[in-house]
Formats: structure tokens, sequence, C-alpha cells
């Protein structure tokens, strides 16, 4: 353990022994008043970690107590937190002893400790440990407020949390947010009081969630590194910059130079990057990921969907495992928006529908009863609710086991369900069987090329783009136009089809970044795989229009005025350096699929507007008219990118350096849903993106227009 | 050249044109203008505004050039402002909006030449 977080740690152990010696006379004042009440005191301690990139974690200590109790029968004491309880130790009556406890993730995903207190407890102390990720990003460093409640019916229903969080001296938090990624005002954690190596902060009596923090030597660092950017900014915007020029040329000469080991010096890089030659990569990729998948697919486990209550699912895998082998079981909580796509591509051999809570069995079942069809065999409990057992049985009768207990089955139910599940498995066409670790390197190969295809696939785009051949305006819009539908509808084509060679989705849409199991994206740690896929798409663009033969050519002055602009927006200590971070952190994984889910202050805001404007356009064109022609504002971004795309050749020096970084972040971003394998979202995404694509490029042709005018073209080049 | 010099001949008869359009297009929501048909907005809407998009950029070196962006642009313009409207922005009507937004062009195309 590092010594930092080991004082930490000591620290923390040290308040806990006070809070635990200061109960004795907690108990005193409390009996005079109401008994049967519970205290609950939670410490946070954050140790920040400033970088441009990095993780970190903070120690949670809790105390829940109670002094005088009086019961007249055993009662429940639930703890239920966003992350898992560690290190719990309980006392009774001042005896430490172990009482009974179970652990579970409830359905609403939060980890529950229920404690049994039997009706003879007098006094009652409960400590527990957890640890919280956080991260650092762009020397800040975002920290999350673990949710805590506890619950007891017997004792007072849900008691006040005492929150508080100590960081070291020297920290400012910056800005607060509620879990829900509402902003809050800086008021919200009030100071409580500092020592000489630590500020103590309250968050009793707000509902802050999540926090971000900076060194107090931030705003002078960013004061100064803003000031550097404007003076580069200027320079390089008067063309005052010929000595940097001259730097930055002989660094481009120096990467030019550069040969690869066991590559011909003859060999230029550029002259694959070629709209022909990238297309070719492009295809030959696809073929190699679909070979692959034919040859080793399909997956050699059997993927068993749980729709039961969490304490049943053990006993659950353990009964099914005497009927099918090792199955891996995958639960709603861990996704069940996806389970269309997952199901569609034969993830599913079996879905066991058993005593699911009904609270949240009406937020699941939309998205899983109409693709049951898609599943072989469904076994569904005798404990199951009639109605919903009948409705299953009467759309999906010739699938259906009914077995009376799936924790514990027949041998009569054990030969039903083998016999179904073999009427419908499928195997290699070589007769090759890769079992468990070579499927796993497989997929992982398939997973490396699936974001090969997205890079290959943008780079083709990008240098259809920047053709120079190309010179009529209609002619080169519509082959962009063109390509990129190919490319977007072809890409998902080949996730689709090697997802459902290998019986294992490549990615899906709504997967948890630290999920290794569902895809095989995850299997590289990567969850659903939407950043990877993002930055394949933004370099991939970027090469493609940059990068090939007679492409588009960014003026090293440009390129310092426009990386000069980012730097002011970005790093300035003022609002807009705040909204631009905020944005930023939508592609943070701690943030964009964690407590608060990428809905974060201003920025979400605003781009809650850009995806109401797209969602909008498409409504007026046909779009979300039924559910089977869901708009996706994602997809309709990829398609909305491709006219821009098309104008790039048409705007000034500054402007195509900013529009190059702008379409291909679109483009990227948009690109990111092939992974989402839902073909009739990018049908009907198609008409309304290309609408929107006119609209974008009527901001990057009006800012090309500004330029031209400020450069003094106006009437002389028009 | 004859073509050329006839083209740029007409060129106010034009500008008139797409202005006094514009401005029965607004007119129409005046409470009484129901003496003409509001079939007139959907020539107007699928071609006018993106027609002087299209002067601008000039885009228009051959008729299908001309008509594939004048239809393009169009549609755009109308989609756009009728999905910002939907975002809140309903107080200004889009048969005042996207004439304005017309005429506007047409001057800097005027402008431009």
């Amino acid at each position: 353990m590092p010594p930092r977080r080991r004082s930490a740690l000591g620290a923390l152990v040290a308040t806990l022994l006070v809070l635990i010696l200061l109960l004795p006379s907690a108990s005193v004042r409390g009996q005079s008043q109401a008994t049967n009440t519970l205290n609950v005191v939670v410490q946070v301690h954050v140790s920040p970690v400033y970088d441009f990139y990095g993780s970190g974690t903070a120690v949670v200590v809790g105390v829940i107590s109670a002094s005088s109790l009086s019961l007249s029968q055993p009662t429940v004491v639930k703890l239920l937190s966003t992350s898992t309880p560690t290190g719990v130790t309980t006392v009774v009556n001042g005896a430490v002893q172990g009482i009974p406890q179970f652990s579970f993730v409830n359905a609403e995903g939060l980890h529950e400790v229920d404690f049994n207190v039997s009706a003879d407890a007098t006094s009652l102390l409960i400590t527990f440990h957890e640890s919280v990720a956080g991260s650092g990003f762009l020397w800040r460093y975002i920290a999350v407020v673990p949710y805590i409640e506890v619950e007891s019916p017997g004792l007072g229903g849900y008691p006040p949390v005492t929150t508080t969080m100590t960081v070291p001296s020297g920290t400012v938090l910056s800005q607060l947010y509620t879990a829900r990624g509402g902003g809050l005002p800086s008021n919200s954690a009030p100071f409580s009081g500092s020592t000489a190596d630590q500020s103590t902060y309250s968050l009793t009596s707000s509902n802050v969630g999540l926090i971000v923090m900076q060194s107090n030597l931030f705003v002078p660092a960013s004061i100064a590194i803003t000031s550097v950017a404007l003076a580069v900014l200027v320079l390089a915007g008067l063309n005052l910059l010929p000595e940097g020029q001259l730097a930055l040329t002989k660094i481009s000469d120096l990467i030019k130079g550069l040969r690869i080991p066991g590559i011909h010096r003859r060999f230029r890089l550029r002259a694959i990057l070629r709209p022909r030659k990238l297309l070719a990569l492009f295809i030959l990729c696809s073929l190699i990921m679909a070979a692959g998948a034919v040859l080793g697919g399909p997956n050699p486990r059997v993927t068993v969907y749980v729709l039961a209550a969490p304490t049943s699912m053990t006993a659950i895998q353990s009964s099914l495992k005497n009927v099918t082998g090792n199955v891996q079981v995958i639960t709603p909580s861990e996704d069940f928006t996806d389970f269309a796509v997952m199901s569609s591509v034969g993830q599913f051999s079996i879905v066991v529908v058993s005593n699911y809570p009904s609270a949240s069995l009406a937020e699941v079942s939309p998205f899983i009863l109409g693709s049951l069809g898609n599943v072989p065999v469904i076994v569904v409990n005798s404990s199951v609710d009639s109605t919903l057992k009948s409705t299953i049985g009467t759309l999906y009768g010739s699938s259906v086991v009914p077995v009376q207990n799936v924790d514990n089955l027949t041998a009569g139910e054990k030969s039903a369900i083998a016999f179904d599940l073999g009427q419908s498995s499928r195997s290699n066409i070589l007769g090759i069987s890769l079992g468990e670790k070579g499927f796993e390197a497989l997929a992982a190969s398939e997973a490396v090329l699936s974001m090969a295809l997205v890079f290959l696939g943008f780079a083709y785009l990008g240098s259809v783009a920047a053709d120079p051949e190309s010179r009529r305006d209609l002619s080169h819009l519509v082959t962009v136009i063109g390509a990129g539908i190919f490319v977007f509808v072809f890409s998902e084509a080949v996730y689709v089809g090697v997802s459902s060679l290998l019986r294992f989705p490549l990615s899906l849409h709504a997967v948890s970044s630290d999920a290794h199991d569902l895809t095989a994206i995850g299997a590289l740690g990567f969850g659903g795989g939407s950043t990877p896929r993002l930055a394949a798409g933004f370099l991939g663009a970027l090469v493609g229009l940059v990068g090939t033969e007679g492409g588009l050519s960014l003026r090293k002055s440009d390129f310092a005025l426009v990386s000069a602009t980012l730097i002011l927006i970005v790093a300035n200590p003022f609002s807009i350096g705040q909204f631009a971070f905020q944005a930023l952190l939508g592609f943070i994984p701690l943030v964009s699929v964690g407590p608060v889910a990428g809905q974060l202050g201003a920025a979400y805001t605003s781009s809650l507007s850009l995806k109401e404007f797209i969602l909008g356009v498409g409504s007026a064109l046909g779009g979300s008219i039924t559910p089977t022609y869901l708009l996706s504002a994602g997809k309709t971004l990829f398609f909305a990118s491709l006219v821009p795309l098309a104008y790039l050749k048409k705007l000034g020096r500054t402007t195509t350096a900013i529009a190059v970084l702008a379409v291909a972040l679109i483009a990227g971003d948009g690109g990111v849903r092939v992974g989402e394998m839902t073909p009739d979202k990018t049908v009907i995404a198609i008409l309304p993106g290309l609408a929107i694509g006119f609209a974008f490029a009527a901001v990057l042709l009006g800012l090309g227009v500004v330029e031209k005018y400020v450069r003094g073209n106006w009437r002389s080049k028009g | 050249m004859e073509i050329q010099r006839l083209i740029s001949a007409s060129e106010p008869l034009r500008n008139a044109g797409i202005v006094v359009y514009s401005l029965v297009v607004m007119a129409t929501i005046l409470p009484g203008f129901d003496l003409v048909s509001r079939i007139i907005l959907i020539p107007y809407y699928l071609l006018i505004p993106g027609f002087c998009i299209t002067l601008l950029l000039r885009q228009a070196r051959t008729i299908v050039d001309g008509l594939f962006f004048s239809v393009a642009w169009s549609i755009a313009i109308v989609v756009s402002v009728v999905s910002i409207e939907g975002l809140g922005y309903s107080q200004l009507p889009i048969n005042i909006v996207i004439p304005i937004f017309t005429v506007v062009i047409l001057a800097l195309v005027h402008y431009r030449r």
C-alpha cells in the first residue's frame, strides 16, 4: 500500500475510533429521547490525481449505529450503495459478532447488504469500507461521491446519512453536480473545517454526486497557458511565426526520413493512402473478419439470459450446469436495452423467466418480451405471474419449457431442455472446436479488426472527400455521400454478419465499460467499444483527409492557429473552459457510463439541444413514426457529416483546419453507431442526416466567407 | 455570349419575382388571406430558399446542378427551421422566418454580383 494511502486510511480509522468512543455519550443523550433510531455517518477521503488522464480512488468509511434499541421482533437493516461495501464488521450489545447478513446486487444495480438484527439486540454498530474510482483528466480530478442509503422499516425507516469529505489542503472544489448531472452552486458542499494537511467539506444536506477538483495552482497555471496560447494565436494570425514554422518543417522532415525496419526504402505510406487502395483494404479487412468468424465460430459456451431475483442466480446457474455443462449467465442488471440485438445475433441459447421482481419487470419486459422469439429455449418457472406466463405461452408456445422449480430441475425437465437445445445447436462448418480460451482469443482478434475496419472505412471516406481529381461540386458531393453511405452500411453489415457467425456481439450500444464478457470488444477491456471506435473513426477520417496524396494541405500556421484556439478554449479558467471540460468529460468512461451517465452540466444541456434539433429534423423527415424506424441521433450525425466533408475544399485556409477536426470528430462520433447493429435505424437516419449536413455545411461555409472577408479576399476571389 | 447576356438581363426580373413571391408567402399568415391557395407554399419551400443559396455559392453550373442544390438546400432550411421551432422557439412562424431569410440571401447575391 502506498504511504499516502496508508496514512489516509490510518486517519480514517482514527476518526472511526473517535466515533465509536462517542457512541456511549450519544446513547446517554438518546435515552431521554426516542429509541430505535439509526445514526449513519459516512466519511469520504479523496486523494486527487492531477494528470492528463489517469485514475484514482477515494476511500469511504461508513458507520451505522444504534445505541438504545428495544425490539419486539427481529428486524432487517439494509445498506444500499453504488459501490461494494467491504470489510464489514458488526458489534451487537458491545461484543464483536457476525450477525447474519446477505449481499447481492439489486434490480436497480445497487449493492445491497441486508443485516438481520435479532430481537434481543440493545445496541448495534456496523462499520464498512468502500473504494470509489475517480479520474484525473486534463490536470483536474473527477471524484464520485458514493450514493449510500440505509433502510430499516423497524428502526425508523430511512435515517439521514451524515456525509463529510476530506481532501488534501490546497484542493479547490471547482464544479459540483448532482448524481443526474445537474449543476450545483459551490455552496452545496460547505467548508466545515481544516487541519494542517487536509480540509473537510460537508455533503450531508446536499445531493452532490460528482465533484471536479483542481489544485489551487491550477488557475494561475491556466492563466499563464492561456496567455501563451493567445500570443501564439495572434502571431499565427498575423503570419509572424517564420522561426516556428522552420522548426515544424525540420520536425516534419525528420519524421518523413524515418524508415520502418523491414520495409523497403522506396516504400511510401502515402502510396497506400489512395481511395482505391483504401477501399480494397477496407473490404479485405471485412473478408478477414468474416473468414475468422466462419472458421472459428460459434461461441462454444451456452449463454443464458436469466430474469430472476438476484438471490436465485447462483442456484439457477448451478441447476443449468447440470443440463448443458458450463454456462454463462447474463442478467438485466448487466444489460437489458440491448436484448433485441444480443438475441438477434444468436447470443442466447436459453432464457429463464423466474421470480423477477415485478416492480423491475415493468421496466425490463418491453425490451425483452418482443424478442423472445430469437431464443430457441424459453424456460418458464411455475412461480411466474400467470398473466406473463400465458402471454409467453401464447406468443412463443413451441419454444416454451414450463418447469416447476428452475433451481432444482427434475430429470424430465432437464431432458426436455437438453432436447430443445440440441435441436437448435449450431456447430462449426469444419467441425473445429476452439474451446473457451481459443474463442476468447478469436473474439479479441475480431475486436481489433473491427476497429481497423472503422479506421480503414473512414480513411477511405476522407480520401474520397479530399480527392484532388474530383472537381465539380455536384459530382464530388454525390460521390462523397455515396461513399459515406456505403462505408456505414457495409461496416454495420460486417458487424452484424460477424456477430451472427460468432453468436457473440462484436459490440453493443448500452454496455458499461467494465463489462468484459458481453461483447468481443469487452474482452479488450472496452465494454461496448464506443470510445475506441470513436478514436478509430476520428483518426481514419483525419488520415484520409490530410494524409492522402494530393489531399487537403493544412498550413502549419493554420494548424498553430487552431491548436492555440483549442488550448485557449480548454485550458482557460473561465466559464468557456469549464464548458469545454464538461463536454470532454462525456468521453471519460467514469462519467459517460458511470453514476452520472454523461449528463453533465451546461455542456450536456447544449448537447441535448443539438440532439433535440437532430431528432426534430428526423421527425420532419419520417423518423420515429413507428418504433421500427426509430431515429438514432448518432447515426443521423454520421450522415450529417458527409455534406460538410464534401465542402472542405471550398473553405478558407483556417476554416478548413477547423472543419477538418470538427467533421472528423462528428463523423467519428456518429460512426460509433456501426457497432449498435440496428439496420432499421440506419435506414431512417440517412435522409435526415443529409438534410442536417447541409445545415452544418452552411455554418462552415459562412465561417469560410468570414475568413475570406477578414483576409481581404471578399471581392477578388469570392 | 448571347445567352449569358440574356441571363444577366433577366436577373432583376428574377430577383423581383423572388421578392414578390416571398412577400406573398409572408402574407399567408395574415387573417383573411384565404383567397390564395396554400398550395403555392409547396413550390416556394421546395425550391426558392435553396435556389438563393445555390446562387450565392455559384453552384448552378448546369440545370441539373441548379435543381439538385436548390431542392437540397431548401429541404435543409425548411426542416432546420421546423426543428428549431420544436425546441421552443415557436413564436416565429415559418412563413415569416424563411421568406425573410430568402430575401436576405438574395440581397447578398445581388451585392456579390
